[in-house]
C-alpha cells in the first residue's frame, strides 16, 4: 500500500511544503504546482497526502489559512507561513541538509 | 499560533462542523478544477481533462477523511458524535436503558450515602484548631485490666506539672445532677461541665465576650462562670453586659466571666449551657482534694512534634512515681492510656461503620456485574450492528470507543440520579442514625462525597463497560452478518462470560445475606436476654434534689419521702419506687468487696460490687425478681444496722456456691459491715449485651443520695401520667428541677437503637444484593430462552416434553447459582470473623444462618428459573421453526 511510502515522505513534504510558501502565499494546487516547478518536474506531490499534510501544519500553527482571491480572479483557500512555520522550516532545512550530506558520503563510500 | 488560536480553531472544528466540512469540499473541488484547466490549457480536451484531474487527485472521500484525522480535536469530535449516536441508542431502548439506569443508581446511591456517613464520622477532622493533637488521657492499672481508669485531682496535678509532651493537660466532669438555674419561667436543670486545667486553651475555644476559664481559676475556686452562647441567647438575650455580672445558680452566686463562640461544644453532640471550675464543689459533697477520690475524665494537647505514644511513655513513667510516692492509695496505678480524641470518639462504631462500608462496596460490584451482564445481553443483540460498521471499515478500537462512551453516557446519568438518591439517603440515615452514631450532625453531601460520587460511577462505568465493549468488538463480520441474520445466540463463549457473571454476583448476595443474617440473629439473641427487670407500664422521673435549698440530709431526706408518697398516691399506681442509677444509664459506685473468711484479697487483688441506692419498693415497680430472703423495707432505716441486697453475679463472685442470706461482707479495709438479706435476679445494668457485673443494692435511708431515678409501675399508658408526675414535684418544692421523664420501654429501645440500625442496614444491603441478583439470573435466563427458541421449538417437535425442556432450561440457570452460592458461601465463611465484635450470642460461622441463607438463596433462584423454563416449555414449534 502507499501507506508505508507516504510515511517515509511524510517529513520530506512537511518541509517541501514549507519551503514553497517562503516566497508568498499560495493556494493547495498552487503548492503542488510550486513543488513540481522548484524540483524540475521530478517531485510529484500525491494530492491525497498534500491536504492531510496542509491541515496538519495549520494544526501545529506552523501555517496559517484564510479564503482570498487569486490572481485568476478566482475565490481559494490560502497558506501563508506563520512566523513559528518561518523558524521551524530554517531549523529543518539545516537538519535536512545535514542528513542528506550524510546520506550521500554513505552511499558513495567504498 | 498561539494557543488560545488553536483552541479557537479546535472550538470550531468541533461546533461548526458543518461550515468546516464545507470548506474542506470547496477546497478539494477547486483543487479538481485547477487541475482540469491547466490541464486544458496544455491542450488535453475538457471531458479528458477533468477524469485525469481526479484520478490525479485520488480517493477523494478518503483524502477528506485523513484530512479530518490529522487536524485535530478528532478524538473530542467522535466523542461528541459518539455521545449523539448513544445517546439516540439508549433513547430508542428504554427498557435496557431504565433497568441499567436504576440499577447504577441504587449502587453508586448507597455508596454515595454511606461514604458520607463514614467520612463524617471516621475522617472528617473534629472541629478544633490543630485537632490531631488532642488526646483523651487515662490512668491505666494493668495489673486489674484496667486500661481506661478515671483521675483524682491531686493526680491530674501532678501529671500535668510534670508532663513535658504535653502542651496542655484538663480535668472534666458531669455530676448528677447540673446547676439549677431559677432566672427563667420554670426552674431549669443546666448543663453544667466542670472543668480544671487547659480545657480551654486545649480546644482553642474563643470567647465571644469575656474570657475563658483557666486553671488559676481551679486553683483559686473563683466562683466564676462561662456560659455558653446558646444559653447566653436564651437567658440573656446575647446582652453583652451581662459579663462581669454575677447569676444564681443553685442559690449560689457565680460570676459570669465569658461567652463562648457559638458551636463551641465538647464533648460534640452535647450542649453544655455552663462551665464553672470544678473547685466549686464544696468538699463535703466530693472531697476532691483526696487522691483516692477518682471521678474525673482528662483531655490533653500533645506538643507540635511529639506523639501520642511518646505521651504515654511519659505519663505512664510519671504514673509509676506517683506510685511509688504513695504505694497507699495509688497501688497498681501504673500506667497511662493516651488515645487521639478522634479516635476515642469514633469508638466501637468503627468496627460497624468498616463493615456497611464493605458491603456498600459489594452492592457496588454487584451492580457493575449487572450492567455488564445488560450491556453483554444487548452487545450480542447489536453484533449485526457492530459487524456492519465493521465490515464497512470502522477500526475495532473505534468501534470500542463507541460503546464505551455508551456505558459512560450510562454511568453518567446512574451516577447523577445515584447522587440525587445519596442526597436523599444521606439525610435519612442522619436522621435515623443521629441518636447511634457519633458526630452525626457533620453528615452530610459535600464536595468529598459528590467528589467519590464522581469517581464512583466513572470506576462503574469501565468495570461495567470495559468486558462488554471489548466482546462486542470482537467479532467476525463475516460470520456475525450470516448468524445474525437468523437472530439466533451468540457463541458459547458469551455465554459463558455471562454465566461467571451471574455466580459472582449470587456470590456477592450470599455475602451480604450472611453478614446481614447474622446480625438479624444476633439481634434477636439479644431481644431474648433477660433484662432482670420490666419496662411495661413503667416511666421513670430523674431529679437531684438542690442540697443547696435544703442542706440538711433529714430535710433533703424527707423531700425525697415525699415524692415517692406523693408518685404513690396517685389512683393508677401500682408501685413507686427509686433508684440511684436507671438501668443502661449508669454502672453504680465501685465498692472494694471483703468477705471475712470466704475472700480476703490483697490490696492489688481486689475486687469490687457496683452498688445502687434504691427505695422499699423499687423491686416491685422496676419488676425485678427477688429470688431468695427479704427486700429493703422501712425498717431499715438510717439508724440501723446496714443491710444489702445482692445480686447472682455478687453471690458467684464473692460466695461462690454459699447462699449469701444472713451474712456479712466488709467495704474496704472493713470500716462497714454489710449483711445481706436478699438475692435478686441479675440486672443488666450496663447494657442488655453485657452481662451483670456483681452488684449490691442499698437502702437510700442508709446511705442516701440527692440524684434518684424514681420509678413508676402504672395500670395505664405510662406516658398519661407525666404531667401527673411534674405537678406531684411542683406542689412539694416549686424551686425543683426535672431532669428527665422517660418511660422504661425507651431506655430499652436506645440501649437496642444501635445494634437495630446497623442491622436494618445491612439487612437493606442484603434485600438490595437479593434483587439485584435475582434479575441477574433471571435475565440472563430469559436472554438464552428468547435466542433458543429455535432450539426449544425443534426439541418439542421432536417429541420433547414441555416438562423436559422446562427442566433443561431450569439446571441451566441453577447451575450458576449453585457455583455462586459455594463461592459464596466460603467467602462468607472467611469474611464473617471480621463482624465477630458486632456479634452476641452467636458464632460468626453460625450454621442457621449460613443455612437460610442458602436455602433463600435457592427458593428465590429457583423461581427467578421457574418464569423463563415455563416460557421455553410453551414454545409453539410451529411459530418459532418458521420465524426468521
Amino acid at each position: 500500500m502507499a501507506r508505508s511510502k507516504s510515511d517515509v515522505l511524510q517529513g520530506t513534504l512537511d518541509l517541501l511544503i514549507l519551503k514553497s510558501l517562503t516566497l508568498g502565499r499560495l493556494h493547495g494546487w498552487g503548492i503542488s504546482k510550486r513543488i513540481r516547478q522548484l524540483s524540475g518536474d521530478v517531485l510529484e506531490v500525491n494530492q491525497g497526502s498534500l491536504y492531510p499534510a496542509l491541515h496538519r501544519l495549520e494544526d501545529r500553527g506552523l501555517i496559517s489559512a484564510e479564503w482570498g482571491v487569486s490572481d485568476e480572479g478566482r475565490r481559494a483557500k490560502f497558506y501563508t507561513l506563520t512566523r513559528d512555520g518561518r523558524a521551524h522550516f530554517v531549523e529543518e532545512k539545516e537538519s535536512w541538509s545535514v542528513f542528506a550530506q550524510a546520506m550521500a558520503r554513505v552511499l558513495q563510500a567504498g | 499560533m498561539r494557543w488560545i488560536e488553536r483552541v479557537a480553531r479546535r472550538l470550531r472544528i468541533l461546533f461548526r462542523k458543518a461550515e468546516v466540512e464545507q470548506e474542506l469540499d470547496e477546497e478539494v473541488r477547486l483543487h479538481v478544477e485547477m487541475e482540469t484547466e491547466d490541464l486544458v490549457r496544455r491542450g488535453m480536451d475538457p471531458a479528458r481533462a477533468r477524469r485525469e484531474a481526479y484520478r490525479r487527485f485520488g480517493g477523494m472521500e478518503r483524502t477528506k477523511e485523513q484530512v479530518r484525522d490529522t487536524r485535530g480535536g478528532r478524538l473530542l469530535d467522535d466523542f461528541v458524535q459518539d455521545v449523539r449516536h448513544g445517546s439516540r441508542s439508549l433513547w430508542k431502548s428504554p427498557g435496557f436503558s431504565l433497568s441499567v439506569l436504576l440499577v447504577l443508581a441504587l449502587g453508586i446511591g448507597s455508596a454515595t450515602a454511606l461514604f458520607g456517613v463514614v467520612d463524617a464520622v471516621l475522617l472528617e477532622p473534629l472541629p478544633y484548631p490543630d485537632s490531631e493533637r488532642i488526646v483523651r488521657v487515662w490512668p491505666a492499672s494493668p495489673s486489674r485490666g484496667i486500661e481506661r481508669a478515671t483521675f483524682s485531682y491531686p493526680d491530674f496535678e501532678d501529671w500535668r506539672e510534670r508532663a513535658r509532651t504535653l502542651d496542655g493537660l484538663a480535668v472534666y466532669t458531669t455530676l448528677p445532677g447540673g446547676y439549677v438555674y431559677l432566672g427563667g419561667d420554670e426552674p431549669t436543670e443546666l448543663s453544667t461541665e466542670w472543668v480544671a486545667g487547659d480545657f480551654f486553651e486545649i480546644f482553642g475555644a474563643v470567647p465571644v465576650v469575656g474570657r475563658t476559664l483557666t486553671h488559676e481559676d481551679a486553683e483559686g475556686g473563683r466562683m466564676v462562670t462561662v456560659l455558653s452562647w446558646g444559653f447566653w441567647q436564651s437567658a440573656f438575650g446575647g446582652d453583652a453586659s451581662v459579663v462581669g455580672t454575677t447569676m444564681e445558680m443553685d442559690h449560689r452566686s457565680f460570676e459570669i466571666v465569658g461567652v463562648l463562640r457559638p458551636g463551641f461544644a465538647f464533648p460534640q453532640d452535647t450542649d453544655t449551657d455552663v462551665w464553672v471550675p470544678l473547685t466549686v464543689i464544696p468538699e463535703d459533697d466530693i472531697p476532691i482534694s483526696l487522691r483516692p477520690v477518682r471521678f474525673l475524665q482528662a483531655v490533653g494537647r500533645v506538643q507540635a512534634g511529639a506523639s501520642p505514644s511518646a505521651a504515654a511513655e511519659e505519663l505512664s513513667r510519671i504514673a509509676s512515681e506517683l506510685e511509688a510516692t504513695y504505694p497507699d492509695v495509688n497501688a497498681g496505678v501504673s500506667d497511662a492510656t493516651v488515645v487521639p480524641l478522634v479516635e476515642a470518639t469514633v469508638g466501637d462504631v468503627r468496627t460497624a461503620l468498616l463493615v456497611a462500608l464493605g458491603a456498600v462496596g459489594f452492592i457496588l460490584l454487584l451492580a457493575c456485574a449487572n450492567v455488564a451482564n445488560l450491556l453483554l445481553a444487548r452487545g450480542s443483540d447489536r453484533a449485526r450492528e457492530v459487524a456492519l460498521r465493521m465490515s464497512l471499515g470502522a477500526p475495532a478500537g473505534r468501534v470500542v470507543r463507541q460503546l464505551l462512551t455508551e456505558s459512560l453516557l450510562l454511568a453518567s446519568a446512574g451516577g447523577l440520579l445515584g447522587l440525587g438518591l445519596a442526597w436523599w439517603a444521606t439525610w435519612l440515615l442522619a436522621r435515623w442514625g443521629g441518636t447511634v452514631l457519633p458526630r452525626a450532625a457533620n453528615i452530610g453531601v459535600d464536595a468529598t462525597v459528590a467528589g467519590t460520587a464522581l469517581l464512583t460511577t466513572v470506576v462503574a462505568a469501565v468495570l461495567a463497560g470495559v468486558l462488554p465493549a471489548l466482546r462486542a468488538a470482537d467479532v467476525t463480520p463475516a460470520d456475525d452478518l450470516r448468524e445474525g441474520s437468523r437472530g439466533s445466540s451468540t457463541g458459547v463463549s458469551g455465554v459463558r462470560l455471562r454465566r461467571g457473571l451471574v455466580a459472582a454476583e449470587v456470590a456477592l448476595a450470599v455475602l451480604l445475606l450472611t453478614g446481614a443474617g447474622l446480625l438479624v440473629r444476633s439481634l434477636d439473641q439479644l431481644r431474648r436476654v433477660d433484662p432482670g427487670f420490666e419496662t411495661d407500664g413503667r416511666i421513670a422521673m430523674i431529679l437531684t434534689i438542690s442540697d443547696q435549698k435544703h442542706p440538711e440530709p433529714a430535710e433533703w431526706q424527707a423531700l425525697y419521702h415525699d415524692i415517692l408518697d406523693g408518685l404513690e398516691g396517685h389512683p393508677d399506681v401500682v408501685d413507686a419506687g427509686a433508684i440511684r442509677y436507671l438501668p443502661f444509664r449508669g454502672t453504680g459506685e465501685a465498692m472494694p468487696v471483703r468477705v471475712p473468711q470466704l475472700y480476703e484479697p490483697l490490696p492489688e487483688e481486689q475486687r469490687y460490687a457496683q452498688t445502687f441506692q434504691v427505695s422499699e419498693a423499687l423491686f416491685d415497680a422496676l419488676g425485678m425478681r427477688l429470688l431468695r430472703g427479704r427486700g429493703i423495707t422501712a425498717a431499715d432505716g438510717p439508724d440501723d444496722p446496714l443491710v444489702a441486697v445482692v445480686n447472682e453475679a455478687f453471690q458467684r463472685e464473692f460466695f461462690q456456691d454459699q447462699d449469701p442470706v444472713g451474712r456479712r461482707f466488709s467495704v474496704g479495709d472493713g470500716e462497714q459491715e454489710v449483711e445481706v438479706i436478699g438475692v435478686v435476679a441479675d440486672v443488666r445494668h450496663r447494657s442488655l449485651g453485657e452481662a451483670a457485673r456483681p452488684s449490691a443494692y442499698v437502702s437510700n435511708d442508709q446511705v442516701p443520695r440527692i440524684q434518684m431515678a424514681y420509678v413508676v409501675h402504672t395500670s395505664d399508658d405510662p406516658l398519661a401520667l407525666v404531667g401527673e408526675m411534674r405537678r406531684t414535684v411542683r406542689e412539694l418544692d416549686p424551686d425543683q428541677a426535672i431532669s428527665e421523664i422517660v418511660p422504661l420501654d425507651e431506655l430499652m429501645a436506645q440501649d437496642l437503637a444501635r445494634p437495630r440500625f446497623f442491622t436494618a442496614l445491612l439487612g437493606g444491603f442484603a434485600a438490595l444484593a437479593l434483587v439485584l441478583a435475582t434479575l441477574g439470573v433471571y435475565g440472563i435466563l430469559a436472554y438464552v430462552v428468547r435466542g433458543r427458541s429455535r432450539e426449544m421449538g425443534l426439541r418439542l417437535a421432536l417429541g420433547a416434553s414441555g416438562r423436559q425442556v422446562a427442566g433443561r432450561v431450569l439446571g441451566q440457570g441453577m447451575l450458576p447459582v449453585m457455583v455462586g452460592l459455594v463461592v459464596g458461601l466460603i467467602g462468607a465463611a472467611a469474611l464473617s470473623r471480621s463482624l465477630d465484635v458486632l456479634l452476641f450470642g452467636i458464632q460468626p460461622l453460625d450454621a442457621p444462618t449460613f443455612g437460610a441463607v442458602a436455602m433463600v438463596l435457592v427458593l428465590v433462584a429457583v423461581v427467578a428459573c421457574l418464569v423463563p423454563a415455563w416460557n421455553a416449555s410453551r414454545v409453539d414449534p410451529m411459530v418459532s421453526l418458521r420465524a426468521e
